[in-house]
């Protein structure tokens, strides 16, 4: 398939759904070799999507605390590929929706959100470097409005996305002579992950839809997923270190 | 400015905690580094994250270096917060972290305490938001200034003569309507946007 990542291989973490899928299928749709990095076997549902719209990908098991999973799916989309042009760590914990008070948050949940965020982020940086050292490649993490600004209901959520914020900015002074840049998107879109946090607390959707100028939430595919394929394409080779915001103008204050 | 109020210090890095301590006994308050003994009553904690690191490239971490440097300190943080909460017993108080300012504009070498500086700073802005109407405010203040050559005031930082003295207002009521805030402290080296 032709496209602006046409022959680049990618690997997305947390790509069996909502956010992850979205952008695993708009990477395959501008030419990208896909490999969908998934704990479950939901990842091959997306392949299986995003080859019914004429891509290429596949799905590895990958749980990205494991160093071994991560290197099993960068060596596929190698094998596959040719190489590693761009990695992007978007897999956050199972409970990362899940509404918690702070004084409330116990040692198993920090572990949650700081093994698969940050541990995560770790093992994915490591991994990939030498392969996107090689292919003068491009290093993309999710980060959240809740890393900016503070959340209401989920601060450990919070706490690692602004964590990668700043691994994100260092890792791109420190790639940047090698030619890899590192960049972090912050999206807002309509996924199982918010449709929950809407159940939980069903004040959410009205009190967030209101302060959206763009009066809707985002497709993973079609809003957010562009603004991912600019940043592993070579149209931004001259960005690292950036926060691209991709919320319809819900936050504004960087 | 602070007489007789309680302030723990804690944190990771025993220099920079020691001269916060006297910096802020210095300015009147009860300035307790470490543990708070029991039977006294808190009214503030300042938790430092930064200042205890090693310089040392990204690729070089290893796994483990990377669990006690990044995830362990960013979990104490939270700890030590939700703590403080809970010794506050319902009358209000505040919480300074202390990050780094090298942190929001990215540091070389420094990628795990830039992560837990980041994490905290945003960690902090939730607990702004959930215990504001417990009458606990949370802000951070980002210290830096090592190199010399940025820096606009010409000069490098004392922790007991130039920090506290910003950490003491925030703890002070002067800044009871201050909340989820980070003040950069490092002579002029960071501007933000």
């Amino acid at each position: 398939m032709s496209g602006i990542l046409a022959g680049k291989g990618v690997v997305v973490t947390g790509a069996g759904g909502g956010l992850g899928r979205g952008i695993a299928l708009a990477c395959a749709s501008e030419g990208a070799f896909v490999v969908v990095a998934t704990p479950r076997d939901n990842g091959a549902e997306t392949v299986s999507l995003l080859r019914a719209a004429g891509g290429s990908g596949s799905w590895s098991a990958c749980d990205v605390t494991v160093r071994g999973d991560v290197d099993t799916a960068i060596a596929a989309c190698v094998g596959a590929a040719g190489g590693l042009d761009a990695m992007v760590h978007n897999a956050t914990s199972r409970r990362s929706s899940e509404p918690a008070r702070v004084e409330h948050v116990d040692s198993e949940l920090i572990d949650e959100h700081v093994s698969v965020s940050l541990r995560g982020a770790f093992h994915c940086a490591q991994a990939a470097l030498p392969h996107l050292e090689a292919r003068s490649g491009h290093f993309v993490l999710m980060t959240s409005p809740a890393a900016m600004e503070g959340s209401q209901t989920l601060p450990c959520y919070g706490m690692v996305k602004g964590a990668l914020r700043g691994f994100a900015k260092s890792l791109a002074r420190e790639w940047g002579p090698l030619g890899i840049n590192v960049n972090l998107v912050s999206p807002l879109a309509q996924t199982p992950a918010l449709e929950n946090a809407f159940r939980e607390d069903p004040e959410l959707e009205p009190r967030l839809a209101r302060r959206i100028p763009m009066g809707y939430y985002g497709d993973p595919t079609t809003d957010i997923g562009p603004a991912v394929v600019f940043l592993l394409s070579s149209s931004a080779r001259y960005v690292t270190g950036q926060t691209l915001v991709v919320d319809g103008g819900r936050f504004m204050g960087l | 400015m602070l007489t007789d109020r309680v302030v723990l210090v804690s944190g990771d890095a025993p220099h920079v905690m020691r001269d916060l301590g006297a910096g802020l006994s210095t300015l009147g308050a009860n300035g307790i580094v470490g543990e708070l003994p029991a039977g006294i009553g808190l009214d503030a904690l300042v938790h430092v994250v930064v200042g205890a690191g090693v310089t040392q490239m990204f690729d070089a971490i290893a796994e483990i270096a990377w669990e006690v440097t990044a995830e362990q300190p960013l979990a104490r943080a939270l700890l030590a917060g939700v703590d403080a909460f809970e010794k506050f017993e319902g009358r209000g108080g505040s919480i300074v972290f202390v990050t780094s300012a090298d942190a929001l504009v990215g540091a070389s070498g420094n990628v795990a305490m830039a992560t837990v500086s980041e994490g905290v700073r945003a960690l902090a802005k939730s607990m702004a938001r959930q215990w504001g109407s417990f009458g606990v405010r949370v802000n951070c203040v980002a210290i830096g200034g090592a190199s010399l050559e940025k820096l606009a005031l010409g000069r490098p930082p004392s922790i007991a003569g130039d920090v506290a003295p910003v950490v003491a207002l925030l703890v002070d009521d002067a800044a009871h309507f201050v909340t989820g805030q980070t003040i950069v402290v490092d002579g002029g080296v960071v501007m933000q946007p």
